[in-house]
């Protein structure tokens, strides 16, 4: 990992009305061609969140072989919004291609000149995803982008049995192959996933099973036991470690307790914490809205 | 040495087939799932649209709590998951793999509704997500272990959902993955694609001079992927090999193609170097082929720089003028198609195609099914955002 930029909304929904969103000047994206018109919000703070971690990496020269993971838990509601009520009187051709989170990616794509391979995930944890063109040589630098834009009305809906408060957020990292000129460097080892596969956002109240399953797998992949040397990150549930998460480590980081439920851009900001933390090796662990765990073992050069 | 990859199962349905083991009669005899789905909706250019009968999707209400417009992209998903994983053990870890990109948008489109009527906001439409719907699908499908990953990148999001799900078996992180896409025939997108010009009015025609725009389809593809050891163990037969597959970004513009079919090119690229074959390995190729003016010709454009002299002797086609537009299902409908013809020697004809474009009119894009004996077939499914996805799919 060698690149990353984090902006969060201190603020959660639970505080009422819809204050929970970030500032203007996160969706700025400086440097960019005057030229570059992006209509949507949910793109620029895409694009403001990947020219950040970009600049971090690679200063002014992106490489020809950079690829991209977008991934995002509502995805591009606000446009799909604006679009149902474009339907509703008078359909806008300049509204639709925005509801669509392909033509996100496009935008960034096109921004930033990345012509190999790109995706877009729902909620899914994309750090795996990456590892995975990684390690089988498909790429060899991942711009993964997180991003959840909370206006409009789905967001302030949002309840359920672990009463997140949710945070704004777009976050991206650049993880990459070649650790030769690395500011900010640690070593994804391994990952593991399992899920309790829930229908609904956040409807799960227990989800120790999968991160249990998922912290076990990749500790036996890397021949670990715990250890008063090593970190842990975790989600957590409700703010605390829940019992399916190993005990006895050096030291715990929980994300939600810092910025709030950050939706798809938590795993992002568990990394982008452990690069800062004292303790070099960490287990992250990360559980998505739909009970899809994910365990990641961290070593920080 | 990459770790093979063998697809042991194939489910499909669309507007021609309730399954894949229809699909070869519906493809030999030329049917066509189009009419007038949104007939008399004020203000639509278009009324077409290619619906999966629901007839075909009361044969699954066994699911009694689902909604047949509601949940209407879950039940097309069983539908075909269900085929595919017909024998597969539910209680081993399975990943699911699954493209999607309309699929939670009739729940959505009725919660708002609902709301622009001045009623109260609903959660449970107004929250709906892709996510749910796959979570929903691995439930339905009786799964205990494994993960899910949903992939949103449009109309490439099936085929990249079976090459993620493919990279996941080859570097040993599962020994199985069931992995495809779905997509539903809603008027929220239709009324999108039409408002944007995207749409023919008469017929969806790829590669025809004439063609004037995509018709929308509804329909789910998806197939079982395993390893040699996982399917050995079961004593599963593959039916074909998931050789490889690429992606790209065309990083030009956000709903047209780069008209070079420079990006295009390079997905397809990708798959092959992928497959470690060449070029001329390349037996006959589904491809993406929308009958939008945009797409065609650049993708032959394509396939000629990818094909050389071999392009025009290739068979090329596209089902979409008989299935319509698949979105998010489309590239995994491709791989089934593919499966179809390495298992019957069929290729599937360009329905609608009358009178090809010009430059490309000595080329083979078959008006009708042929028999063919292909063992390496390439596969396309482009996307908006300048989204590229291309696999080739290969004889076991």
């Amino acid at each position: 990992m060698i690149g990353r930029s984090l902006t969060v909304a201190q603020r959660s929904l639970s505080e009422k009305a819809l204050r929970h969103e970030l500032p203007e000047d996160a969706e700025a994206s400086e440097g960019l061609p005057s030229e570059v018109r992006i209509p949507d919000r949910f793109s620029r703070l895409a694009i403001a969140a990947a020219s950040r971690a970009l600049a971090d990496a690679f200063g002014s020269r992106i490489p020809e072989s950079l690829s991209c993971i977008l991934t995002t838990t509502f995805n591009t509601r606000c446009s799909v919004e604006a679009w149902m009520h474009s339907l509703s009187s008078r359909p806008n051709p300049l509204v639709f291609p925005s509801a669509t989170s392909a033509v996100t990616i496009g935008h960034v794509a096109r921004v930033f000149g990345i012509r190999r391979s790109v995706t877009v995930l729902n909620g899914s944890n994309p750090i795996p995803l990456a590892m995975s063109w990684l390690q089988s040589g498909r790429e060899s630098a991942v711009l993964v982008i997180a991003v959840d834009e909370l206006r409009g009305i789905a967001p302030t809906l949002l309840d359920g049995p672990l009463k997140p408060g949710f945070s704004e957020a777009a976050g991206a990292l650049v993880l990459s192959n070649e650790a030769a000129s690395v500011r900010a460097s640690c070593t994804l080892v391994h990952q593991s996933r399992a899920s309790a596969f829930s229908e609904r956002i956040y409807g799960q109240a227990s989800l120790e099973g999968p991160l249990r399953e998922s912290a076990t797998a990749v500790l036996r992949s890397v021949g670990a036991r715990r250890s008063a040397d090593w970190g842990l990150c975790s989600v957590g549930l409700n703010g605390k470690p829940c019992s399916g998460e190993p005990s006895g480590w050096a030291r715990i980081i929980q994300p939600r307790e810092i910025s709030g439920n950050t939706l798809a851009a938590t795993p992002i900001a568990a990394l982008c914490q452990v690069i800062e933390a004292p303790s070099a090796v960490w287990l992250v662990l990360d559980i998505d809205p739909y009970g899809t765990a994910t365990a990641l073992w961290v070593e920080r050069a | 040495m990459k770790r093979p990859v063998l697809i042991t199962g194939s489910g499909a349905i669309t507007a021609i087939s309730a399954s894949q083991d229809e699909l070869v009669e519906s493809v030999m005899s030329g049917k066509t799932g189009m009419s007038e789905v949104f007939a008399g909706v004020a203000g639509l250019r278009s009324p077409l649209g290619a619906r999966v009968p629901d007839d075909w999707l009361y044969r699954l209400r066994d699911h009694a709590s689902l909604d047949l417009e509601g949940d209407r992209c879950l039940l097309l998903a069983l539908a075909a998951a269900s085929q595919a994983t017909a024998d597969m053990p539910r209680h081993e870890p399975v990943a699911l793999c699954i493209g999607l990109a309309g699929a939670e948008m009739a729940r959505v489109r009725l919660g708002y509704q609902r709301v622009i009527e001045g009623g109260t906001p609903d959660p449970e439409s107004l929250l709906r997500t892709a996510g749910g719907v796959a979570s929903a699908l691995a439930r339905r499908l009786g799964l205990v272990r494994g993960f899910v990953e949903v992939h949103q990148n449009a109309c490439a999001a099936g085929l990249t959902a079976i090459g993620a799900a493919a990279d996941l078996i080859r570097q040993g992180h599962v020994e199985r993955a069931i992995a495809g896409g779905a997509e539903t025939l809603d008027y929220g997108i239709h009324a999108g694609f039409d408002v944007i010009r995207a749409l023919d009015r008469t017929a969806c025609r790829p590669f025809d001079q004439h063609r004037s725009g995509t018709v929308l389809g509804e329909g789910a593809a998806f197939v079982l992927l395993e390893s040699e050891a996982a399917a050995a163990r079961r004593g599963a037969r593959p039916i074909a090999r998931l050789a490889g597959y690429g992606m790209s970004n065309d990083a030009f513009h956000r709903t047209r193609p780069d008209p070079s079919g420079f990006g295009q090119l390079s997905a397809m690229e990708a798959a092959l170097r992928d497959a470690g074959v060449t070029s001329t390995s390349v037996d006959a190729v589904y491809a993406h082929g929308t009958g939008t003016p945009a797409n065609d010709e650049v993708e032959l454009r394509a396939l000629s720089g990818l094909l050389g002299d071999n392009a025009s002797a290739t068979p090329i086609a596209s089902i979409k003028g008989a299935t319509g537009h698949t979105v998010a299902a489309s590239g995994a409908l491709n791989v089934a198609l593919a499966i179809m013809t390495l298992q019957h020697g069929i290729f599937a004809g360009n329905i609608g195609l009358r009178t090809p474009i010009d430059g490309y009119r000595e080329w083979c894009l078959p008006q009708a099914p042929i028999e063919c004996s292909a063992r390496t077939i390439l596969v396309n499914a482009f996307a908006f955002g300048g989204n590229n996805g291309a696999a080739v799919i290969s004889a076991p």
